[in-house]
């Protein structure tokens, strides 16, 4: 029986309801107002109850209505860093013929309770997004918890909700942290310029925003004309080569060794010098850009380490 | 979700709600309460406009004292509905003072309900109804609004459209919960409330009382004849009470004793006049109802045994009357009553001294003329309408209060005056009579056949004993000077002003100046409302326990068990429609016929020796049943393909192909067999 119930529609997008706090009170209230009507044989206070009684029921459908053919169409996560928050931005679609108001998003869980974000149209048949932030502890790799839709439209009176399971992971990455230099042993294919910053003006390019990255360079202009946010990229002259590793930092745990890894991969970048990560077991050949990052921000956070602790 | 301030519109929305339910009490809280609930929303409205900053805890502790305090130094005491009502404006008050967040506002918005059902219990009317309706719409627009969170610019049609679809949706439960929900209560309570503010009979009656009472517009009662036809608008009189201790022209009465309804005599020679009357609240405890009122029933019993009876035909309330009450009255025109007695006769007889030198005069005069009381008594009239006495609304103030200055000094008066001189003089002729208080007249209202009776028809009148015919017998000297303010009633005759009134001769002229022009139009217009509202009022009061089971005996259910087992049945047809609507018992109930019939022909086919193995699916079975049963090869086929599609389809609609193919499978395969295994 249980394998039939999952092929029925009803059962694919269950949906959950109960009263909200108010909801509660609201319905206490009408239960004295009822109590007062019959005491007092008062016939008005008997049509106020009912009234606001259909008002409730009608409200109930409503709110149920509100996310009934509302589901998750895309959902994408921004990687963190350490302690800073995870931005998710969910798409929502509307099936049905009507407009649905004020749907919420946010995650199954005690810890995400108060993380949501909400939209306030998602008009027929099309799609709204919704952005909301929650916090990343430890560096690592995570999958997504289920995203729960909910609403308290249009009274407040009832809170419906649906969960829903998207088949999605994130990464929090180590924070960029210590005091140590880059390691001497560089091998720069030009004349050694030392830590100075190497200012560059001919404009080389654009390349995409990641976040933490210095926002002084992100090309507004572009993200005015509806573009997504970009870094407008300078000529720096020739690159410098690294070769970054765990073997390179001494007498540190090796989650501040991580850290501290992650603060000159960051540098190399800003500097748009050449860099690779070794990370003992896994590593990164020599490289840079946006993507190389990337990687190896996504080398620092599945270190074994993280899960361990 | 629900953290954090709320929209600035809807902070200044709910000021407006809570302003509008705090003007619903403005007449019946203190002052000190009015002032303190609106200085508190002033208070506000200037910390939204950041002149001022919300009040700290220092500051709203000793307040929430205070107001506690005060109620009850006003009251005495903190039970009941008065002080109740004064506690929860200033408990809204207060919460004026501190609410910013989204929880505030709808606890805020919750208590304007309460504060609704305070006002619904002291007033129950139509123009109540209509208030309640746009009150509700008000409060549910507020808190939708407030769910729409970041609400952006939209017009107003906009954010009032979803509300209004709400409300009309309700409005289907609203009718079945209100004439369905049994009303198993008469009321345990019963409120403790003033009367009304205003004036109105008591049982003392000075010369001016009337005439003050009839300054007033109120209505006091509205009459619709059941039974028997309604004589013209000059022979309706409203008794309320008798006053018999006469001091001239102040007359009362002194006891309140109750007497028991010996009703009235010979009453089988007429039918009696059936009335229902619906009286408003009022000052007093005076039933009032068309002379001669001889029975008086509510739909409730209790109500009717609690009534207390009068002497000289007259029924009063126990309590003041706080609330719109309905009863129906039997009366009789024609009457005989009981003889008197000699403790009533010299009841009836007493006067204050002799009367003075001249008007012993007049009454010598009088009493040799005639002998029979109804002359003598229209003597009376006579005189009042030779000697140049006049009827007004002003009578001025009477400083002796005495016959004598008002028959020969001042001249001036209302009803009372004429009726207590006139009694007096009777007295003093021997004649027993007293004073009755009533209405008179009332506005005939064409749309729903009734009478409005208004404070304006307020009525004092004389009755006299006639000792050979053994009645009392009404008398009224206004006839005698303004024998048209009892042809047109007090309404119509005040509404004209005083030298107007001298130019109209007859009560046609009064109509034609009433039905011309706009006055017309608008005053047509008030009858349609009026006769609206008073058929509402009726329903509000009538709809009790025992009118609800002749509603529900008139569609077939006519005891309390087919009752229940009616709103158990409406329940649960609701219900299966509600789970039918969603497909979910059909689908389920569809799919389990599905699985059923192939589960059967599997137990068929491994009845046939080839057994479905519990790996197999409907498609590898079906390849291997192929082998098996050639003969059957194109059933076996449709059959598994059918069920497939089904299996994996969204509805449950080629059931009945799948139980044809079954059938059709069962056939030919009884008929060609197995194929031997090779």
């Amino acid at each position: 029986m249980r394998s039939l119930i999952k092929d029925l529609p009803l059962a694919r997008k269950k949906i959950y309801i109960i009263p909200t706090r108010f909801g509660i009170v609201f319905i206490a209230g009408l239960f004295t107002m009822l109590l007062t009507a019959a005491a007092y044989a008062n016939n008005l206070v008997y049509l106020l109850t009912f009234l606001l009684t259909a008002i409730l029921l009608i409200g109930m459908a409503e709110t149920h209505n509100n996310i009934r053919a509302v589901s998750i169409h895309r959902v994408e996560v921004e990687p963190a860093e350490e302690d800073d928050f995870v931005t998710l931005k969910v798409w929502l679609k509307n099936h049905g013929d009507q407009p649905k108001f004020s749907v919420f998003v946010g995650l199954q869980g005690k810890a995400f309770k108060k993380y949501n974000g909400m939209t306030q149209l998602i008009s027929q048949k099309s799609l709204s997004s919704v952005c909301f932030k929650f916090p990343a502890n430890k560096p690592g790799v995570y999958t997504l918890p289920k995203l729960k839709i909910f609403t308290i439209f249009p009274l407040g009176l009832f809170y419906a909700w649906r969960l829903q399971h998207q088949e999605q992971s994130y990464f929090v990455y180590p924070k960029p942290q210590g005091q140590q230099r880059l390691p001497e042993k560089s091998m720069g294919l030009g004349e050694d310029q030392g830590m100075q910053n190497r200012g560059g003006d001919d404009f080389r390019g654009h390349e995409k925003y990641i976040p933490g990255e210095n926002q002084r360079h992100i090309d507004w202009k572009a993200y005015a004309r509806g573009r997504p946010l970009l870094l407008k990229k300078f000529d720096f002259g020739d690159p410098r080569v690294f070769e970054l590793g765990l073997e390179k930092i001494q007498a540190l745990k090796t989650e501040d060794r991580l850290r501290q890894l992650s603060q000159w991969v960051w540098e190399c970048h800003k500097n748009q010098d050449i860099y690779s990560l070794d990370l003992a077991g896994s590593s990164c050949d020599a490289g840079n850009g946006g993507h190389h990052l990337r990687n190896c921000l996504k080398l620092l956070a599945e270190h074994d380490v993280w899960k361990a602790s | 979700m629900t953290e954090g301030r709320v929209n600035e519109n809807i902070r200044y929305w709910t000021l407006a709600l809570i302003a509008f339910h705090f003007l619903l009490y403005i007449l019946d809280i203190p002052v000190w309460v009015a002032v303190a609930s609106f200085s508190a929303l002033f208070y506000r409205v200037l910390v939204e406009k950041q002149i001022l900053k919300l009040p700290g805890l220092s500051i709203k502790l000793p307040l929430v004292i205070f107001s506690v305090v005060g109620v009850v130094i006003e009251y005495r005491t903190i039970l009941g509905q008065e002080p109740a009502t004064s506690l929860l404006i200033l408990a809204v008050s207060l919460k004026v003072l501190e609410s910013v967040r989204y929880r505030d506002v709808l606890i805020s918005l919750l208590l304007c309900y309460y504060l609704l059902v305070g006002k619904l219990l002291l007033v129950q009317s139509f123009v109540m109804t209509l208030l309640l309706l746009v009150d509700v719409m008000l409060v549910s627009f507020v808190i939708l609004q407030l769910h729409q969170f970041k609400s952006s610019d939209r017009s107003l049609i906009d954010m009032i459209k979803p509300i209004s679809i709400m409300v009309l949706k309700a409005l289907p439960f609203l009718l079945f919960l209100f004439f369905f929900f049994p009303r198993f209560s008469t009321g345990f309570f019963k409120l403790q409330v003033p009367p009304p503010p205003g004036s109105g009979f008591s049982s003392k009656l000075d010369p001016g009382d009337l005439s003050s009472l009839a300054l007033s517009d109120r209505v006091a009662f509205r009459v619709k004849f059941l039974q028997g036809n309604p004589p013209p608008i000059g022979s309706l009189y409203w008794r309320g009470g008798i006053l018999w201790k006469n001091s001239e022209m102040v007359w009362e009465r002194e006891d309140q004793k109750r007497y028991p309804n010996t009703g009235l005599k010979n009453l089988l020679e007429a039918e009696p006049l059936i009335t229902e009357v619906s009286l408003e609240p009022q000052y007093g405890q005076f039933l009032f109802a068309l002379d001669r009122p001889y029975k008086v029933r509510f739909s409730d019993p209790k109500k009717s045994s609690r009534l207390h009876y009068r002497r000289g035909n007259s029924f009063q309330f126990p309590v003041n009357l706080s609330q719109r009450v309905l009863f129906n009255v039997e009366s009789h025109f024609a009457t005989r009553d009981y003889p008197l007695s000699e403790e009533e006769r010299e009841l009836f007889l007493q006067v204050p001294g002799p009367p003075s030198p001249r008007i012993q005069e007049l009454l010598d005069r009088w009493m040799k003329q005639s002998e029979f009381p109804l002359q003598r008594s229209q003597f009376i009239t006579r005189f009042f309408k030779t000697q140049g006495f006049r009827y007004t609304l002003q009578p001025g103030k009477m400083t002796q209060k005495t016959v004598d200055e008002f028959l020969f000094t001042k001249k001036v008066g209302f009803c009372e005056h004429y009726a207590a001189a006139h009694a007096s003089l009777l007295r003093w002729m021997g004649i027993p009579s007293r004073v009755v208080i009533g209405f008179q007249g009332g506005q005939f209202n064409a749309i729903d056949n009734y009478y409005v009776v208004s404070d304006k028809d307020a009525h004092a009148w004389t009755e006299f004993w006639d000792e050979k015919q053994q009645t009392w017998i009404r008398q009224d000297p206004t006839a005698g000077v303004a024998p048209l303010r009892l042809a047109v009633g007090g309404r119509a005759f005040f509404q004209v002003s005083e030298d107007q009134r001298n130019r109209l001769t007859s009560a046609d002229d009064f109509l034609n100046l009433q039905n011309s022009g706009l006055i017309g139009y608008l005053s047509q217009a008030k009858l349609y409302f009026d006769a609206a509202a008073h058929r509402w009022n009726l329903f509000l009061l009538k709809y009790d326990f025992n009118y609800q089971k002749k509603l529900l005996a008139s569609i077939g259910i006519g005891n309390m068990n087919r009752w229940i087992l009616f709103l158990l049945s409406v329940f649960l047809a609701g219900l299966f429609y509600f789970l039918w609507k969603k497909r979910f018992y059909r689908e389920l109930w569809g799919r389990s016929k599905v699985e059923k019939i192939y589960a059967s022909t599997c137990q068929f086919l491994a009845r046939q020796n080839s057994t479905r193995l519990g790996y197999e699916g409907p498609q590898s079975y079906k390849k291997r049943l192929l082998m098996d049963f050639p003969g059957a090869k194109n059933e076996i086929q449709t059959f598994f393909d059918t069920y497939t599609e089904i299996r994996f389809a969204k509805s449950t609609a080629k059931i009945d192909l799948l139980q044809g193919a079954a059938v059709k499978l069962r056939k030919q395969i009884r008929r060609h067999g197995k194929l031997p295994a090779s």
